[in-house]
């Protein structure tokens, strides 16, 4: 049975990848298309390739996941209206353990990306300068995938800052998760929970609104 | 409690979701979906008990099926029940004045029930590239501007809000067919069905399962967020939307400088 969530982590892992080797030439012109485009072939390169382990793979795309996507803004939308609670150090902190938490959530299923194909359908300019562009993920067995990326410029480059998979978008369903351990512990309570969770990949045990 | 009382209960409970229901902002997107859970307390328990089921009955059972039944096999059985949605499908595009998507539908329903044998065939996709429209009366209702109201999880059924509900049961209604067949065969394809539907998200809930800090949470968001999506058409096989996301979610006010 093909997943769908593994198909929207391979999108995940696809957009905001790309080997360093070839960062110098993505250059100022590119459009959001031809980001999207270029970063998910070169992906699609690296999951292909035999001589890496799986590991290597995966270090291969967190490197990555920082220079394609903009994780201060990600944190800023994930976090809202709890943002200003947070202190420096925690945002910091927050940043690394959302950062590791997406790689651990989703880079263990990267086995089953391999025989997927991405193809950009189209795009629209946002509010404020975003663009999103659309792309349909091809699966050797299901429907296809509807995925969007989320853009927004940092400086002259197009960051990563959201996908939306079929409707759903990330940041919005990690705001939702996030929302109701802030409200009942705070910054330290969302840090430590997802400090467990990567460390064990196991759920954390949560009280939480209608558990007494 | 006095008798009186008491009988105005269910009429005050009705005035409530009718209130819920008709909300001035159409369309409305939310920030976090927890501001559509007003109901969180009771909904919680709701979904543990809903989870508890399923790990404890139907997981297993659909896994068994999963086991015993070859892939294409399991693909044959979601294309008949998909085929057997066509009135319901059908009566929502006409309901929503979108004539392209209801000749599409139309024409998957004749082509799949003759040359797919019955409906176990998908040649409307396979061979004919005909797109397959989703809706049903609870996106006609937002459609035509009316809210989700408050999210809510039914027992047995799962998430839900209380637009969809009424959609729900509406749309069994059009689904005529168990009229005119016997109720232990309406009743035995039900179980297949869910166990069928069942077995093919098998690896995706426990995913998700295993994945989310807050399970709840992120079932709710992705129920609110994919029908919100569907009502305004920028998912789902039909005629398709391109319009710009919710301000809310990528400009948060709290954020900015």
């Amino acid at each position: 049975m093909k997943r769908f969530l593994s198909a929207l982590a391979f999108a995940v892992v696809a957009a905001v990848a790309s080997p360093a080797a070839v960062e110098h030439s993505l250059a100022a012109t590119q459009t959001p298309e031809q980001f999207v485009e270029q970063t998910s072939n070169e992906v699609l390169g690296i999951l292909r390739d035999k001589a890496l382990s799986q590991d290597a793979k995966i270090a291969k795309l967190e490197i990555m996941l920082d220079r394609r996507s903009d994780f201060e803004t990600i944190s800023k939308l994930v976090l809202a209206v709890h943002y200003k609670q947070f202190s420096d150090a925690q945002k910091k902190d927050f940043e690394n353990l959302l950062h590791r938490y997406l790689t651990t959530t989703y880079g263990h299923q990267i086995d089953n990306y391999a025989n997927e194909t991405v193809s950009v359908v189209g795009g629209r300019p946002e509010a404020r300068g975003d663009y999103t562009v659309q792309t349909r993920i091809k699966r050797s067995t299901g429907a296809d995938l509807a995925v969007e990326y989320r853009l927004r410029k940092v400086g002259e480059d197009w960051r990563l800052i959201d996908v939306i998979g079929e409707g759903i978008s990330l940041v919005s369903n990690l705001r939702s998760q996030f929302g109701e351990i802030l409200n009942a512990g705070g910054p330290d309570r969302l840090l430590t929970v997802l400090r467990e969770k990567n460390a064990s990949g196991t759920p954390a045990k949560l009280p939480l609104a209608g558990e007494k | 409690m006095s008798i009186a009382r008491r009988l105005l209960r269910p009429r005050l409970v009705a005035a409530l979701v009718a209130s819920a229901v008709v909300v001035s902002a159409p369309h409305a997107a939310f920030a976090d979906s927890a501001e559509k859970d007003p109901w969180v307390s009771l909904n919680r328990p709701i979904f543990r008990f809903n989870d508890a089921l399923d790990r404890y009955a139907l997981e297993p059972v659909a896994k068994g099926y999963d086991f015993i039944l070859p892939e294409i096999v399991e693909g044959w059985v979601t294309n008949f029940f998909a085929n057997l949605w066509f009135p319901v499908v059908f009566t929502n595009c006409v309901l929503q004045a979108k004539p392209q998507e209801a000749t599409q539908s139309l024409a998957r329903f004749m082509l799949n029930s003759t040359i797919g044998l019955g409906g176990f065939g998908n040649p409307a996709t396979a061979w004919f590239k005909v797109p397959s429209p989703h809706e049903d009366f609870g996106q006609t209702l937002g459609f035509w501007g009316i809210d989700t109201g408050p999210y809510l999880v039914l027992p047995l059924l799962g998430p839900s809000n209380v637009r969809d509900t009424f959609g729900r049961v509406a749309d069994s209604a059009t689904r005529v067919w168990p009229y005119f067949v016997p109720w232990y065969v309406s009743s035995g394809s039900g179980v297949v069905e869910i166990v069928n539907t069942r077995a093919r998200y098998l690896e995706d809930v426990k995913d998700l399962r295993e994945s989310s800090v807050d399970y709840y949470a992120a079932v709710r968001d992705a129920y609110l967020q994919r029908r919100q999506a569907l009502v305004e058409d920028r998912v789902g096989g039909g005629e398709k939307r391109n319009q710009p996301s919710q301000d809310e979610l990528y400009y948060p006010e709290s954020t900015q400088k």
